[in-house]
């Protein structure tokens, strides 16, 4: 049986069963700093508008986690502020530590969504926005990162930890950031503590998990660019695993998506969606090929564009190019423990839109042993 | 008015055992026959009338198949009886389909080794998942 069997178990009322059921989510806001790179969640008492849950929760609760979001309330309508828009996307990530074991450590861009606008601004700086919002879109239009298929579960009295871990940028400087986790809390009317090590036969954990690397790009020579190779790399730049996998842990990808960022210098994002599409994803296990193509479905891209237009009313526009698709794997690609595993994209030479970094994360089941 | 003599009553112990076995073969005989053939339950009591008239027939006792017909007939008058009587109706076995208990899932409170173990949040055996499985979580 998994969490999803587990939750779906208790989902509906039947004769006998004493248990509530609450489907709000709980949400968390902090406000974040320059400079401040660390923020915690769910650690202050409840108040209104600030967060409707303290953890741990109680020995009469358990909270199922279905899926994860995130807001920054701040509409990026400049290029400097969707640069740093990017940075939270790709060089920020939200660690989940249940009992002091890691049990998620997703990238931003996998759940935190934003507000973006095209701004026209006028002479007498009268500006015109046609605002939008963003994300992680998933095939049901929710956006942040869903764990339907693996839950989390938020046992009764166990020790829990959300950091978030940002560069800092200024551009946020007294932003509210909300967290937001989306879930079923059971109430048990009859107090009940749960034993998370199980019995001696337990010995296998299955999470959902996000295997991701923000990569810079140099310049536009063709390059093959190594994913998940290399364990020197900071920790706000990949979710810590690199190939081969350790003996005791398997990961099984369902999705993954290749995220481009607004280069140093912005162009034309339309340069830049086209050249970025002829990219090739390469994955090889154990010699054998298990995925060679082009960025079709699962190239994304976030960057805006300014100009200043020299007819009269000399318009200043910023137009903002957000698309966000994920490839849903038909059929699952399995990494082994102790694989030979090569992920490589390579870009063609004279590739536009040479700066910046692009990030690839493959979403999926992580299996490990425990205890 | 004459008041009525009770005559003595001879105690005639064959009939008695007869009418026991017609008794016997009218009530049980029918839960031997389903256990071979399934029966429908409106059909029983005809089963175990018939089978203590075959008992009668092949025993050459015409008394365990007299009386196996007459104690048919009773469970068939009885209820019109009580209807007369106007007491409480008994419900025949006849047509009742069981009522399915509660599902399994209660939580209750611990009260045994066993109930420490359950609901944990380690996976006991981890499965693949397939595309129908996850499709909805991306």
């Amino acid at each position: 049986m998994d969490t999803q069997q587990l939750l779906n178990k208790y989902l509906y009322p039947t004769i006998g069963q004493n248990v509530n059921r609450h489907q709000y989510p709980i949400y968390s806001t902090q406000t974040m700093l320059t400079a401040t790179r660390d923020y915690f969640f769910f650690n202050n008492p409840v108040a209104p508008f600030v967060t409707n849950k303290q953890l741990p929760i109680t020995g009469s609760e358990i909270f199922f986690i279905t899926a994860i979001s995130a807001y920054p309330v701040l509409n990026h309508v400049t290029t400097a502020q969707v640069d740093a828009l990017n940075e939270l996307l790709q060089q920020s990530f939200l660690e989940i530590m249940i009992n002091n074991r890691l049990a998620m450590k997703i990238p931003g861009l996998d759940f935190i969504n934003y507000q973006f606008a095209d701004a026209m601004s006028d002479q007498v700086v009268v500006t015109a926005l046609k605002t939008k919002i963003g994300g992680n879109k998933n095939t049901d239009g929710f956006l942040g990162r869903k764990i339907k298929n693996m839950p989390l579960v938020m046992n009764s009295n166990s020790n829990f930890q959300f950091r978030l871990n940002t560069p800092g940028n200024a551009v946020y400087n007294n932003v509210v950031f909300k967290l937001v986790l989306h879930g079923l809390q059971l109430d048990k009317l009859t107090s009940f503590d749960w034993n998370e090590i199980g019995n001696v036969q337990n010995q296998l954990q299955q999470i959902p998990y996000t295997m991701w690397q923000t990569i810079p790009i140099v310049n536009g020579n063709q390059t093959q660019f190594p994913i998940l190779q290399n364990r020197a790399t900071a920790q706000n730049l990949f979710s810590g695993d690199t190939f081969p996998l350790s003996d005791i842990v398997t990961f099984s990808a369902q999705n993954f998506e290749v995220f481009f960022n607004q280069p140093d210098v912005p162009i034309d994002p339309a340069t830049i969606w086209n050249s970025r599409l002829q990219n090739e994803l390469y994955m090889q296990i154990d010699d054998r090929v298990v995925y060679n193509g082009d960025l079709q479905n699962s190239l994304s891209l976030l960057a805006g564009f300014g100009q200043s237009l020299t007819t009269t009313p000399n318009l200043d526009v910023v137009n903002i190019f957000e698309k966000r698709q994920s490839r849903i794997l038909d059929v699952p690609i399995d990494f082994p423990a102790n694989g030979k595993v090569l992920i490589q994209l390579t870009q063609p030479g004279g590739s536009l839109g040479i700066t910046g970094e692009f990030t690839f994360a493959m979403r999926g089941l992580l299996t490990r042993r425990v205890a | 008015m004459r008041r009525p003599k009770l005559k003595k009553v001879k105690f005639d112990s064959s009939t008695v055992i007869n009418v026991m076995i017609a008794s016997l073969l009218v009530q049980k005989a029918p839960l031997l026959i389903d256990m071979l053939f399934p029966l429908d339950p409106s059909v029983r009591a005809v089963a175990g009338v018939g089978a203590g008239y075959l008992v009668g027939m092949l025993t050459g006792k015409s008394e365990i198949a007299n009386a196996s017909i007459a104690i048919g007939a009773v469970d068939f008058v009885a209820p019109f009886v009580d209807d007369l009587l106007g007491g409480s109706k008994t419900i025949t076995q006849t047509g009742i389909t069981a009522i399915p208990g509660a599902s399994g899932t209660v939580i209750k409170a611990p009260n045994a080794l066993e109930d420490y173990l359950r609901l944990n949040d380690y996976i006991s055996q981890p499965i693949a998942q397939v595309n129908e499985t996850y499709r909805s979580s991306y």
